[in-house]
Protein backbone atom coordinates (compact mmCIF):
# COMPACT_ATOMS: atom_id res chain seq x y z
CA UNK A 1 0.00 0.00 0.00
CA UNK A 2 1.21 3.48 -0.87
CA UNK A 3 0.57 6.14 1.78
CA UNK A 4 1.19 9.84 1.42
CA UNK A 5 1.54 11.39 4.88
CA UNK A 6 1.66 14.88 6.40
CA UNK A 7 2.56 16.03 9.89
CA UNK A 8 2.23 19.72 10.75
CA UNK A 9 1.24 19.78 14.42
CA UNK A 10 4.61 21.08 15.68
CA UNK A 11 7.08 23.73 14.58
CA UNK A 12 8.41 21.22 12.05
CA UNK A 13 6.44 20.28 8.95
CA UNK A 14 7.06 16.92 7.29
CA UNK A 15 5.78 15.05 4.23
CA UNK A 16 6.52 11.38 3.56
CA UNK A 17 5.83 8.60 1.10
CA UNK A 18 5.51 5.19 2.72
CA UNK A 19 5.06 1.90 0.89
CA UNK A 20 4.37 -1.38 2.69
CA UNK A 21 5.95 -0.08 5.88
CA UNK A 22 9.04 1.32 4.18
CA UNK A 23 9.72 5.04 4.07
CA UNK A 24 10.38 5.74 0.39
CA UNK A 25 10.92 9.48 0.67
CA UNK A 26 10.49 12.25 3.20
CA UNK A 27 11.07 15.98 3.39
CA UNK A 28 10.85 18.47 6.23
CA UNK A 29 11.11 22.18 7.02
CA UNK A 30 11.24 24.13 10.24
CA UNK A 31 10.49 27.67 9.13
CA UNK A 32 8.25 29.36 11.68
CA UNK A 33 4.58 29.68 10.67
CA UNK A 34 5.32 28.50 7.13
CA UNK A 35 3.55 25.15 6.91
CA UNK A 36 1.02 26.30 4.32
CA UNK A 37 3.72 27.92 2.18
CA UNK A 38 6.23 25.08 2.43
CA UNK A 39 4.02 22.02 2.09
CA UNK A 40 3.47 22.22 -1.69
CA UNK A 41 7.21 22.23 -2.36
CA UNK A 42 7.89 19.38 0.09
CA UNK A 43 5.07 17.41 -1.51
CA UNK A 44 6.49 17.79 -5.01
CA UNK A 45 9.91 16.77 -3.75
CA UNK A 46 8.63 13.66 -1.99
CA UNK A 47 6.59 12.54 -4.98
CA UNK A 48 9.48 13.04 -7.36
CA UNK A 49 11.88 11.14 -5.13
CA UNK A 50 9.40 8.31 -4.64
CA UNK A 51 8.75 8.26 -8.37
CA UNK A 52 5.00 7.99 -7.76
CA UNK A 53 2.25 9.31 -9.98
CA UNK A 54 -0.55 11.01 -8.03
CA UNK A 55 -2.99 8.32 -9.09
CA UNK A 56 -0.79 5.64 -7.52
CA UNK A 57 -1.52 6.87 -3.98
CA UNK A 58 -3.76 4.41 -2.09
CA UNK A 59 -4.21 6.34 1.11
CA UNK A 60 -3.54 9.79 2.57
CA UNK A 61 -2.72 10.40 6.23
CA UNK A 62 -2.05 13.31 8.56
CA UNK A 63 -1.11 13.83 12.20
CA UNK A 64 -4.17 14.82 14.25
CA UNK A 65 -2.34 16.44 17.13
CA UNK A 66 -2.42 17.63 19.73
CA UNK A 67 -0.36 20.61 18.66
CA UNK A 68 -0.72 24.04 17.13
CA UNK A 69 -4.40 24.45 16.18
CA UNK A 70 -3.67 26.19 12.91
CA UNK A 71 -0.74 23.90 12.11
CA UNK A 72 -2.91 20.83 12.53
CA UNK A 73 -5.57 22.17 10.23
CA UNK A 74 -3.03 23.01 7.52
CA UNK A 75 -1.96 19.38 7.24
CA UNK A 76 -5.36 17.82 7.79
CA UNK A 77 -7.20 20.03 5.28
CA UNK A 78 -4.56 19.41 2.62
CA UNK A 79 -4.71 15.65 3.26
CA UNK A 80 -8.51 15.71 3.10
CA UNK A 81 -8.43 17.62 -0.19
CA UNK A 82 -6.01 15.18 -1.79
CA UNK A 83 -8.02 12.19 -0.55
CA UNK A 84 -11.24 13.73 -1.84
CA UNK A 85 -9.63 14.42 -5.20
CA UNK A 86 -8.22 10.92 -5.55
CA UNK A 87 -11.21 9.16 -4.04
CA UNK A 88 -9.03 7.32 -1.49
CA UNK A 89 -9.36 7.05 2.31
CA UNK A 90 -7.91 9.70 4.60
CA UNK A 91 -6.58 8.57 7.98
CA UNK A 92 -5.75 10.58 11.09
CA UNK A 93 -2.91 9.46 13.36
CA UNK A 94 -2.29 10.83 16.85
CA UNK A 95 0.88 12.94 16.75
CA UNK A 96 2.13 11.78 20.17
CA UNK A 97 1.36 8.20 19.16
CA UNK A 98 3.59 8.66 16.12
CA UNK A 99 6.40 9.80 18.42
CA UNK A 100 5.95 6.71 20.60
CA UNK A 101 6.05 4.51 17.52
CA UNK A 102 9.41 5.99 16.55
CA UNK A 103 11.00 4.36 19.62
CA UNK A 104 12.43 0.92 18.69
CA UNK A 105 10.72 -2.06 20.33
CA UNK A 106 14.01 -2.99 22.03
CA UNK A 107 13.91 0.14 24.21
CA UNK A 108 12.10 -0.86 27.39
CA UNK A 109 9.60 1.13 29.45
CA UNK A 110 6.49 3.21 29.07
CA UNK A 111 6.85 5.93 26.43
CA UNK A 112 6.06 9.33 27.89
CA UNK A 113 5.66 11.53 24.81
CA UNK A 114 5.80 15.32 25.16
CA UNK A 115 5.42 18.25 22.83
CA UNK A 116 5.53 21.96 23.61
CA UNK A 117 1.96 23.18 24.18
CA UNK A 118 3.06 26.83 24.73
CA UNK A 119 1.58 28.90 27.59
CA UNK A 120 3.82 27.03 30.01
CA UNK A 121 2.27 23.68 29.26
CA UNK A 122 3.21 20.37 27.67
CA UNK A 123 1.05 17.98 25.72
CA UNK A 124 1.74 14.60 27.26
CA UNK A 125 0.54 11.09 26.42
CA UNK A 126 1.82 7.69 27.56
CA UNK A 127 2.04 4.53 25.44
CA UNK A 128 3.34 1.08 26.28
CA UNK A 129 6.19 -0.55 24.36
CA UNK A 130 3.69 -2.12 21.94
CA UNK A 131 2.07 1.23 21.16
CA UNK A 132 -1.10 0.77 23.21
CA UNK A 133 -2.27 3.97 24.87
CA UNK A 134 -1.79 4.10 28.64
CA UNK A 135 -2.75 7.75 29.18
CA UNK A 136 -4.46 9.74 26.45
CA UNK A 137 -3.09 13.12 25.46
CA UNK A 138 -3.54 15.96 27.96
CA UNK A 139 -2.19 19.48 28.39
CA UNK A 140 -0.22 19.77 31.65
CA UNK A 141 1.57 22.71 33.26
CA UNK A 142 5.30 22.12 32.84
CA UNK A 143 5.86 22.28 36.60
CA UNK A 144 3.28 19.56 37.28
CA UNK A 145 4.18 17.15 34.49
CA UNK A 146 6.88 15.42 36.47
CA UNK A 147 4.60 14.68 39.42
CA UNK A 148 1.87 13.57 37.02
CA UNK A 149 4.24 11.07 35.39
CA UNK A 150 5.29 9.73 38.79
CA UNK A 151 1.66 9.35 39.87
CA UNK A 152 0.65 7.70 36.62
CA UNK A 153 3.54 5.28 36.31
CA UNK A 154 4.90 4.77 39.81
CA UNK A 155 8.22 2.96 39.81
CA UNK A 156 7.77 1.55 36.29
CA UNK A 157 10.64 2.06 33.86
CA UNK A 158 9.96 5.12 31.77
CA UNK A 159 11.45 6.59 28.62
CA UNK A 160 10.87 10.22 27.79
CA UNK A 161 10.19 11.04 24.13
CA UNK A 162 10.22 14.43 22.47
CA UNK A 163 12.47 17.48 22.47
CA UNK A 164 9.97 19.18 24.77
CA UNK A 165 10.97 16.69 27.49
CA UNK A 166 13.91 19.06 27.98
CA UNK A 167 11.41 21.38 29.69
CA UNK A 168 11.02 18.88 32.55
CA UNK A 169 13.42 19.22 35.46
CA UNK A 170 15.66 16.45 34.36
CA UNK A 171 17.74 16.35 37.53
CA UNK A 172 14.84 15.32 39.74
CA UNK A 173 14.91 11.71 40.98
CA UNK A 174 14.36 9.07 39.81
CA UNK A 175 16.37 9.72 36.64
CA UNK A 176 14.34 9.15 33.49
CA UNK A 177 15.77 7.89 30.20
CA UNK A 178 15.34 10.19 27.23
CA UNK A 179 15.07 8.68 23.75
CA UNK A 180 16.26 11.09 21.09
CA UNK A 181 15.90 10.66 17.35
CA UNK A 182 14.90 12.83 14.42
CA UNK A 183 11.60 10.97 14.07
CA UNK A 184 10.83 11.01 17.79
CA UNK A 185 11.91 14.50 18.86
CA UNK A 186 8.90 15.95 17.07
CA UNK A 187 6.05 14.10 15.33
CA UNK A 188 7.17 12.94 11.87
CA UNK A 189 5.14 12.16 8.74
CA UNK A 190 7.22 9.05 8.02
CA UNK A 191 5.91 7.40 11.20
CA UNK A 192 2.42 8.80 10.65
CA UNK A 193 2.43 7.08 7.24
CA UNK A 194 3.68 3.79 8.65
CA UNK A 195 0.98 3.74 11.33
CA UNK A 196 -1.74 4.87 8.92
CA UNK A 197 -1.16 1.86 6.73
CA UNK A 198 -2.35 -0.42 9.51
CA UNK A 199 -5.33 1.65 10.72
CA UNK A 200 -8.96 1.25 9.74
CA UNK A 201 -9.90 4.56 8.03
CA UNK A 202 -13.47 4.55 9.37
CA UNK A 203 -12.20 4.31 12.94
CA UNK A 204 -9.40 6.85 12.54
CA UNK A 205 -10.79 9.86 10.70
CA UNK A 206 -8.51 12.70 9.67
CA UNK A 207 -9.93 14.97 12.37
CA UNK A 208 -7.92 17.02 14.82
CA UNK A 209 -7.45 16.07 18.45
CA UNK A 210 -7.23 19.56 19.92
CA UNK A 211 -7.21 18.51 23.61
CA UNK A 212 -7.70 22.18 24.50
CA UNK A 213 -10.97 24.06 24.18
CA UNK A 214 -11.20 27.14 21.98
CA UNK A 215 -11.11 30.37 24.00
CA UNK A 216 -14.52 31.94 23.88
CA UNK A 217 -16.62 33.92 26.32
CA UNK A 218 -20.40 34.17 26.36
CA UNK A 219 -22.07 37.53 26.96
CA UNK A 220 -25.16 37.93 29.14
CA UNK A 221 -28.30 37.74 27.04
CA UNK A 222 -31.63 38.94 28.24
CA UNK A 223 -34.66 37.61 26.53
CA UNK A 224 -37.20 40.24 25.75
CA UNK A 225 -37.57 39.86 22.01
CA UNK A 226 -41.15 39.32 21.10
CA UNK A 227 -41.61 36.15 19.08
CA UNK A 228 -40.17 36.74 15.65
CA UNK A 229 -42.25 35.13 12.99
CA UNK A 230 -41.48 35.28 9.29
CA UNK A 231 -42.53 38.26 7.21
CA UNK B 1 -15.88 25.25 -18.20
CA UNK B 2 -17.19 24.03 -14.85
CA UNK B 3 -15.55 25.58 -11.81
CA UNK B 4 -15.56 24.36 -8.22
CA UNK B 5 -15.70 27.30 -5.81
CA UNK B 6 -14.81 27.07 -2.12
CA UNK B 7 -15.47 29.72 0.54
CA UNK B 8 -14.43 29.62 4.23
CA UNK B 9 -13.46 33.21 4.99
CA UNK B 10 -15.78 33.86 7.91
CA UNK B 11 -18.75 31.97 9.32
CA UNK B 12 -20.07 30.11 6.29
CA UNK B 13 -18.54 26.94 4.87
CA UNK B 14 -19.63 26.95 1.24
CA UNK B 15 -18.92 25.22 -2.05
CA UNK B 16 -20.52 25.38 -5.48
CA UNK B 17 -20.16 24.17 -9.03
CA UNK B 18 -20.72 26.98 -11.52
CA UNK B 19 -20.49 27.09 -15.30
CA UNK B 20 -18.32 29.87 -16.66
CA UNK B 21 -21.40 31.64 -18.09
CA UNK B 22 -22.73 32.06 -14.56
CA UNK B 23 -25.16 29.15 -14.39
CA UNK B 24 -25.10 27.70 -10.87
CA UNK B 25 -25.24 23.89 -10.95
CA UNK B 26 -25.03 23.53 -7.21
CA UNK B 27 -24.56 25.81 -4.24
CA UNK B 28 -24.12 24.31 -0.77
CA UNK B 29 -23.80 26.54 2.31
CA UNK B 30 -23.26 25.37 5.85
CA UNK B 31 -23.85 28.33 8.16
CA UNK B 32 -22.14 28.63 11.54
CA UNK B 33 -24.50 31.30 12.79
CA UNK B 34 -26.00 29.14 15.56
CA UNK B 35 -22.50 28.10 16.67
CA UNK B 36 -21.42 31.71 17.25
CA UNK B 37 -24.80 33.04 18.41
CA UNK B 38 -24.18 32.44 22.15
CA UNK B 39 -21.04 34.61 21.93
CA UNK B 40 -22.67 37.55 20.19
CA UNK B 41 -20.16 37.42 17.33
CA UNK B 42 -17.85 35.17 15.37
CA UNK B 43 -15.25 33.38 17.53
CA UNK B 44 -12.30 32.77 15.18
CA UNK B 45 -11.05 29.48 16.64
CA UNK B 46 -14.55 28.02 16.73
CA UNK B 47 -15.03 29.13 13.13
CA UNK B 48 -11.81 27.41 11.98
CA UNK B 49 -12.72 24.21 13.77
CA UNK B 50 -16.15 24.12 12.24
CA UNK B 51 -14.79 24.84 8.76
CA UNK B 52 -12.45 21.86 8.98
CA UNK B 53 -15.28 19.63 10.19
CA UNK B 54 -17.51 20.60 7.30
CA UNK B 55 -15.43 21.73 4.33
CA UNK B 56 -14.79 18.35 2.71
CA UNK B 57 -18.39 17.13 3.13
CA UNK B 58 -19.71 20.45 1.77
CA UNK B 59 -17.47 20.16 -1.32
CA UNK B 60 -18.58 16.57 -1.85
CA UNK B 61 -22.22 17.63 -1.53
CA UNK B 62 -21.69 20.40 -4.09
CA UNK B 63 -20.27 17.90 -6.59
CA UNK B 64 -23.04 15.39 -5.87
CA UNK B 65 -25.82 17.95 -6.22
CA UNK B 66 -24.34 19.21 -9.47
CA UNK B 67 -24.30 15.59 -10.61
CA UNK B 68 -20.68 15.83 -11.74
CA UNK B 69 -17.38 14.28 -10.76
CA UNK B 70 -14.11 16.17 -10.53
CA UNK B 71 -13.22 14.87 -14.00
CA UNK B 72 -15.86 17.25 -15.37
CA UNK B 73 -14.42 20.22 -13.46
CA UNK B 74 -11.94 22.48 -15.27
CA UNK B 75 -10.56 24.44 -12.34
CA UNK B 76 -10.82 25.29 -8.65
CA UNK B 77 -11.40 28.76 -7.17
CA UNK B 78 -11.00 29.49 -3.48
CA UNK B 79 -11.39 32.56 -1.29
CA UNK B 80 -7.91 33.49 -0.08
CA UNK B 81 -8.60 37.04 1.23
CA UNK B 82 -9.88 39.01 3.12
CA UNK B 83 -11.11 37.20 6.21
CA UNK B 84 -10.02 35.28 9.29
CA UNK B 85 -6.63 33.75 8.49
CA UNK B 86 -7.30 30.48 10.28
CA UNK B 87 -10.64 30.08 8.54
CA UNK B 88 -9.28 31.01 5.10
CA UNK B 89 -6.48 28.47 5.52
CA UNK B 90 -8.90 25.58 5.80
CA UNK B 91 -10.51 26.34 2.46
CA UNK B 92 -7.22 27.15 0.75
CA UNK B 93 -5.55 23.93 1.93
CA UNK B 94 -8.53 21.81 0.95
CA UNK B 95 -8.69 23.47 -2.47
CA UNK B 96 -4.96 23.05 -2.90
CA UNK B 97 -5.24 19.35 -2.16
CA UNK B 98 -8.12 18.86 -4.59
CA UNK B 99 -6.43 20.83 -7.37
CA UNK B 100 -3.07 19.15 -6.85
CA UNK B 101 -4.52 15.65 -6.79
CA UNK B 102 -6.41 16.19 -10.06
CA UNK B 103 -3.79 18.34 -11.79
CA UNK B 104 -6.33 21.20 -11.99
CA UNK B 105 -5.54 24.91 -12.11
CA UNK B 106 -6.22 26.77 -8.86
CA UNK B 107 -6.97 30.46 -8.43
CA UNK B 108 -7.28 32.50 -5.23
CA UNK B 109 -10.24 34.89 -5.19
CA UNK B 110 -10.77 38.07 -3.19
CA UNK B 111 -13.98 37.57 -1.22
CA UNK B 112 -15.14 41.11 -1.99
CA UNK B 113 -14.71 40.53 -5.71
CA UNK B 114 -16.87 37.47 -5.14
CA UNK B 115 -19.66 39.58 -3.65
CA UNK B 116 -19.45 41.90 -6.67
CA UNK B 117 -20.00 38.84 -8.89
CA UNK B 118 -23.47 38.28 -7.44
CA UNK B 119 -25.36 39.89 -10.37
CA UNK B 120 -23.66 37.55 -12.85
CA UNK B 121 -24.93 34.37 -11.21
CA UNK B 122 -28.10 32.68 -12.32
CA UNK B 123 -29.94 29.76 -10.88
CA UNK B 124 -32.29 27.37 -12.70
CA UNK B 125 -31.65 28.40 -16.30
CA UNK B 126 -33.00 31.90 -15.69
CA UNK B 127 -32.07 34.18 -18.59
CA UNK B 128 -28.86 36.10 -18.04
CA UNK B 129 -29.17 39.64 -16.75
CA UNK B 130 -28.51 42.41 -19.28
CA UNK B 131 -24.88 43.50 -18.91
CA UNK B 132 -24.70 45.50 -15.68
CA UNK B 133 -21.22 46.95 -16.28
CA UNK B 134 -20.08 49.50 -15.35
CA UNK B 135 -21.81 49.86 -11.98
CA UNK B 136 -21.40 51.31 -8.53
CA UNK B 137 -21.75 48.76 -5.76
CA UNK B 138 -22.60 49.12 -2.12
CA UNK B 139 -21.27 46.11 -0.29
CA UNK B 140 -22.82 45.88 3.16
CA UNK B 141 -22.27 42.86 5.35
CA UNK B 142 -21.19 41.90 8.83
CA UNK B 143 -17.52 42.18 7.95
CA UNK B 144 -17.41 44.81 5.21
CA UNK B 145 -19.05 48.06 4.24
CA UNK B 146 -17.69 49.84 1.19
CA UNK B 147 -18.55 51.48 -2.12
CA UNK B 148 -16.95 50.38 -5.37
CA UNK B 149 -16.84 51.35 -8.96
CA UNK B 150 -16.78 48.16 -11.04
CA UNK B 151 -15.74 48.35 -14.69
CA UNK B 152 -15.07 44.65 -15.04
CA UNK B 153 -15.02 41.71 -12.68
CA UNK B 154 -11.30 41.69 -12.10
CA UNK B 155 -9.33 43.17 -9.25
CA UNK B 156 -7.60 45.81 -11.39
CA UNK B 157 -10.95 47.06 -12.71
CA UNK B 158 -12.57 47.50 -9.32
CA UNK B 159 -11.95 50.60 -7.24
CA UNK B 160 -13.02 51.32 -3.75
CA UNK B 161 -14.59 54.77 -3.56
CA UNK B 162 -15.20 54.87 0.17
CA UNK B 163 -15.57 52.58 3.12
CA UNK B 164 -16.39 52.49 6.77
CA UNK B 165 -13.72 53.84 9.05
CA UNK B 166 -14.76 51.61 11.91
CA UNK B 167 -17.60 49.10 12.18
CA UNK B 168 -19.23 47.47 9.18
CA UNK B 169 -22.95 48.23 8.95
CA UNK B 170 -23.93 44.64 9.77
CA UNK B 171 -21.52 44.70 12.69
CA UNK B 172 -23.24 47.87 13.94
CA UNK B 173 -26.60 46.11 13.76
CA UNK B 174 -25.11 43.17 15.66
CA UNK B 175 -23.48 45.34 18.32
CA UNK B 176 -26.60 47.42 18.92
CA UNK B 177 -28.64 44.23 19.18
CA UNK B 178 -26.09 42.99 21.72
CA UNK B 179 -26.41 46.23 23.73
CA UNK B 180 -30.15 45.66 23.73
CA UNK B 181 -29.72 42.01 24.69
CA UNK B 182 -31.53 40.88 21.56
CA UNK B 183 -29.38 38.00 20.33
CA UNK B 184 -27.25 37.32 17.28
CA UNK B 185 -27.18 38.04 14.42
CA UNK B 186 -28.84 41.32 15.29
CA UNK B 187 -29.60 42.60 11.78
CA UNK B 188 -32.73 40.56 11.08
CA UNK B 189 -34.05 41.12 14.62
CA UNK B 190 -33.58 44.90 14.50
CA UNK B 191 -35.07 44.91 10.99
CA UNK B 192 -38.18 43.12 12.24
CA UNK B 193 -38.58 45.32 15.33
CA UNK B 194 -37.97 48.53 13.38
CA UNK B 195 -40.91 47.85 11.09
CA UNK B 196 -43.36 48.69 13.86
CA UNK B 197 -41.35 51.51 15.39
CA UNK B 198 -41.44 55.26 14.93
CA UNK B 199 -38.01 56.46 13.80
CA UNK B 200 -38.69 60.02 14.98
CA UNK B 201 -39.16 59.30 18.69
CA UNK B 202 -35.55 58.61 19.68
CA UNK B 203 -33.30 61.46 18.51
CA UNK B 204 -30.21 59.86 16.99
CA UNK B 205 -28.08 61.86 14.59
CA UNK B 206 -26.90 60.55 11.27
CA UNK B 207 -23.21 59.70 11.06
CA UNK B 208 -20.73 61.26 8.58
CA UNK B 209 -22.79 64.01 7.09
CA UNK B 210 -19.93 65.68 5.20
CA UNK B 211 -21.05 65.65 1.60
CA UNK B 212 -17.60 65.68 0.03
CA UNK B 213 -16.59 62.41 1.63
CA UNK B 214 -17.63 58.90 0.72
CA UNK B 215 -16.36 57.56 4.02
CA UNK B 216 -18.77 55.95 6.42
CA UNK B 217 -18.73 55.45 10.18
CA UNK B 218 -21.09 53.59 12.44
CA UNK B 219 -19.37 53.40 15.80
CA UNK B 220 -20.63 56.86 16.80
CA UNK B 221 -24.19 55.77 16.20
CA UNK B 222 -23.60 52.72 18.33
CA UNK B 223 -22.25 54.99 21.09
CA UNK B 224 -25.36 57.17 20.82
CA UNK B 225 -27.51 54.11 21.38
CA UNK B 226 -25.33 53.07 24.34
CA UNK B 227 -25.67 56.59 25.88
CA UNK B 228 -29.39 56.56 25.34
CA UNK B 229 -29.63 53.24 27.16
CA UNK B 230 -27.42 54.58 29.94
CA UNK B 231 -29.66 57.57 30.45
CA UNK B 232 -33.04 55.95 29.93
CA UNK B 233 -32.34 52.37 30.88
CA UNK B 234 -32.93 49.41 28.62
CA UNK B 235 -36.19 50.01 26.82
CA UNK B 236 -38.58 47.75 28.64
CA UNK B 237 -41.81 48.02 26.80
CA UNK B 238 -42.01 46.88 23.22
CA UNK B 239 -42.86 50.26 21.81
CA UNK B 240 -39.72 51.99 23.16
CA UNK B 241 -37.62 49.14 21.85
CA UNK B 242 -39.21 49.28 18.43
CA UNK B 243 -38.82 53.06 18.25
CA UNK B 244 -35.14 52.79 19.14
CA UNK B 245 -34.57 50.10 16.52
CA UNK B 246 -36.40 52.16 13.91
CA UNK B 247 -34.30 55.24 14.73
CA UNK B 248 -31.03 53.34 14.63
CA UNK B 249 -31.82 51.49 11.41
CA UNK B 250 -33.15 54.68 9.82
CA UNK B 251 -29.91 56.56 10.51
CA UNK B 252 -27.76 53.69 9.22
CA UNK B 253 -29.73 53.61 5.99
CA UNK B 254 -29.71 57.42 5.68
CA UNK B 255 -25.94 57.25 5.70
CA UNK B 256 -25.64 54.28 3.35
CA UNK B 257 -28.01 55.78 0.79
CA UNK B 258 -26.55 59.27 0.93
CA UNK B 259 -23.05 57.96 0.19
CA UNK B 260 -24.27 55.49 -2.42
CA UNK B 261 -26.16 58.15 -4.34
CA UNK B 262 -23.29 60.58 -4.09
CA UNK B 263 -20.95 57.92 -5.47
CA UNK B 264 -23.30 57.19 -8.35
CA UNK B 265 -23.54 60.89 -9.14
CA UNK B 266 -19.77 61.32 -9.14
CA UNK B 267 -19.07 58.24 -11.22
CA UNK B 268 -21.84 58.94 -13.72
CA UNK B 269 -22.94 55.31 -13.98
CA UNK B 270 -26.55 54.21 -14.42
CA UNK B 271 -26.50 50.87 -12.62
CA UNK B 272 -26.35 50.24 -8.88
CA UNK B 273 -25.69 47.00 -7.03
CA UNK B 274 -26.39 46.39 -3.37
CA UNK B 275 -24.93 43.15 -2.04
CA UNK B 276 -23.89 41.56 1.26
CA UNK B 277 -25.97 40.28 4.17
CA UNK B 278 -27.42 43.69 5.07
CA UNK B 279 -28.93 43.89 1.56
CA UNK B 280 -31.64 41.66 3.05
CA UNK B 281 -32.81 44.66 5.11
CA UNK B 282 -36.34 45.58 4.09
CA UNK B 283 -36.08 49.31 4.68
CA UNK B 284 -32.77 49.50 2.79
CA UNK B 285 -34.27 47.68 -0.19
CA UNK B 286 -37.43 49.79 -0.26
CA UNK B 287 -35.69 53.14 0.12
CA UNK B 288 -32.95 52.25 -2.38
CA UNK B 289 -35.58 51.17 -4.90
CA UNK B 290 -37.49 54.43 -4.50
CA UNK B 291 -34.34 56.57 -4.70
CA UNK B 292 -33.08 54.78 -7.81
CA UNK B 293 -36.44 54.98 -9.51
CA UNK B 294 -36.61 58.74 -8.92
CA UNK B 295 -33.24 59.11 -10.60
CA UNK B 296 -33.89 56.63 -13.41
CA UNK B 297 -31.15 54.29 -12.17
CA UNK B 298 -31.17 50.55 -12.57
CA UNK B 299 -30.97 48.88 -9.17
CA UNK B 300 -29.80 45.30 -8.77
CA UNK B 301 -30.32 43.61 -5.43
CA UNK B 302 -29.54 39.91 -5.89
CA UNK B 303 -31.56 37.24 -4.10
CA UNK B 304 -30.49 36.68 -0.48
CA UNK B 305 -28.63 33.44 -1.30
CA UNK B 306 -26.53 35.35 -3.83
CA UNK B 307 -25.99 38.26 -1.41
CA UNK B 308 -24.70 36.38 1.62
CA UNK B 309 -21.50 34.35 1.64
CA UNK B 310 -21.59 31.47 -0.84
CA UNK B 311 -19.29 29.41 -3.02
CA UNK B 312 -21.02 30.23 -6.31
CA UNK B 313 -19.83 33.84 -6.33
CA UNK B 314 -16.26 32.66 -5.68
CA UNK B 315 -16.49 30.07 -8.45
CA UNK B 316 -17.77 32.66 -10.91
CA UNK B 317 -15.22 35.34 -10.01
CA UNK B 318 -12.48 32.70 -10.31
CA UNK B 319 -13.86 31.31 -13.57
CA UNK B 320 -12.98 34.50 -15.46
CA UNK B 321 -9.31 33.94 -14.66
CA UNK B 322 -9.42 30.19 -15.13
CA UNK B 323 -11.01 30.54 -18.57
CA UNK B 324 -8.20 32.93 -19.46
CA UNK B 325 -5.74 30.14 -18.63
CA UNK B 326 -4.49 31.56 -15.34
CA UNK B 327 -3.27 29.29 -12.54
CA UNK B 328 -1.99 30.53 -9.18
CA UNK B 329 -0.98 26.99 -8.22
CA UNK B 330 1.12 26.82 -5.09
CA UNK B 331 1.33 30.63 -4.97
CA UNK B 332 -2.19 31.04 -3.54
CA UNK B 333 -1.61 32.81 -0.24
CA UNK B 334 -3.93 33.66 2.59
CA UNK B 335 -4.16 37.34 3.48
CA UNK B 336 -6.49 39.00 6.01
CA UNK B 337 -6.83 42.12 3.81
CA UNK B 338 -8.48 42.77 0.47
CA UNK B 339 -6.51 43.34 -2.74
CA UNK B 340 -9.05 45.81 -4.12
CA UNK B 341 -7.48 49.20 -4.58
CA UNK B 342 -8.64 52.35 -3.03
CA UNK B 343 -9.23 55.37 -5.19
CA UNK B 344 -9.86 58.74 -3.67
CA UNK B 345 -9.89 62.15 -5.24
CA UNK B 346 -6.34 62.51 -4.05
CA UNK B 347 -5.21 59.35 -5.80
CA UNK B 348 -4.85 55.63 -5.42
CA UNK B 349 -3.30 53.36 -2.90
CA UNK B 350 -3.84 50.15 -1.10
CA UNK B 351 -5.69 49.86 2.17
N1 LIG C 1 -32.47 42.29 7.49
C1 LIG C 1 -31.28 42.71 7.88
N2 LIG C 1 -31.09 43.99 8.27
C2 LIG C 1 -29.88 44.43 8.67
N3 LIG C 1 -28.80 43.66 8.74
C3 LIG C 1 -28.92 42.37 8.38
C4 LIG C 1 -30.17 41.83 7.93
N4 LIG C 1 -29.97 40.52 7.64
C5 LIG C 1 -28.67 40.26 7.91
N5 LIG C 1 -28.04 41.35 8.36
C6 LIG C 1 -26.65 41.48 8.79
O1 LIG C 1 -25.78 40.98 7.78
C7 LIG C 1 -24.61 40.43 8.38
C8 LIG C 1 -24.34 39.05 7.81
O2 LIG C 1 -24.12 39.18 6.43
P1 LIG C 1 -23.01 38.35 5.66
O3 LIG C 1 -23.04 38.75 4.25
O4 LIG C 1 -23.16 36.91 6.03
O5 LIG C 1 -21.76 39.03 6.34
P2 LIG C 1 -20.38 38.53 6.86
O6 LIG C 1 -20.16 37.17 6.29
O7 LIG C 1 -19.44 39.57 6.39
O8 LIG C 1 -20.59 38.55 8.36
C9 LIG C 1 -24.85 40.39 9.86
O9 LIG C 1 -24.13 41.43 10.46
C10 LIG C 1 -26.35 40.60 9.99
O10 LIG C 1 -26.73 41.23 11.20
Amino acid sequence: MRVLAFETSSRRGTVAAVEDGRVIASRSHDAIDQHAERLPGLLEGVLAEAGWKRGAIDRVAAGRGPGSFTGLRIGLALAQGIALGLGVPCVGVGSLRAMAAAVPAGVGGARVCCTDARRGELFVAVYDALGAVRWPAAALPVGEARAWIARALGAEPVVLVGEAAALLERDAAPPLGWFQDERADLPHAAVVGQLAERLEPGEHPAEPEYVREADARRPELRVLVPALGDG
Amino acid sequence: MLVLGIETSCDETAAAVVRSDGLVLSDVVHSQVSLHAPYGGVVPELASRDHLRNAAPVVQAALDRAGVGLDAVGGVAVTCRPGLSGALLVGVQLARGIAWSRGLPLVGVDHLLGHLAAPFLRWDDAPPLADPLPFVALLVSGGHTALYRVDALEAAQVHELGATRDDAAGEAFDKVAKLLGLGYPGGPIVDRLAREGDPAVVPLTRPMRARDSLELSFSGLKTQVARWIEADGLPGDDRRLRDLCAAFQGRVIDALLAKLLEAVRREGVRTVLIAGGVAANRELRARAAAACERRGLRLIVPAPRACTDNGAMIAYAGSLRLVAGEDDGAAVAVNPRTCLERRTRKGGGRR
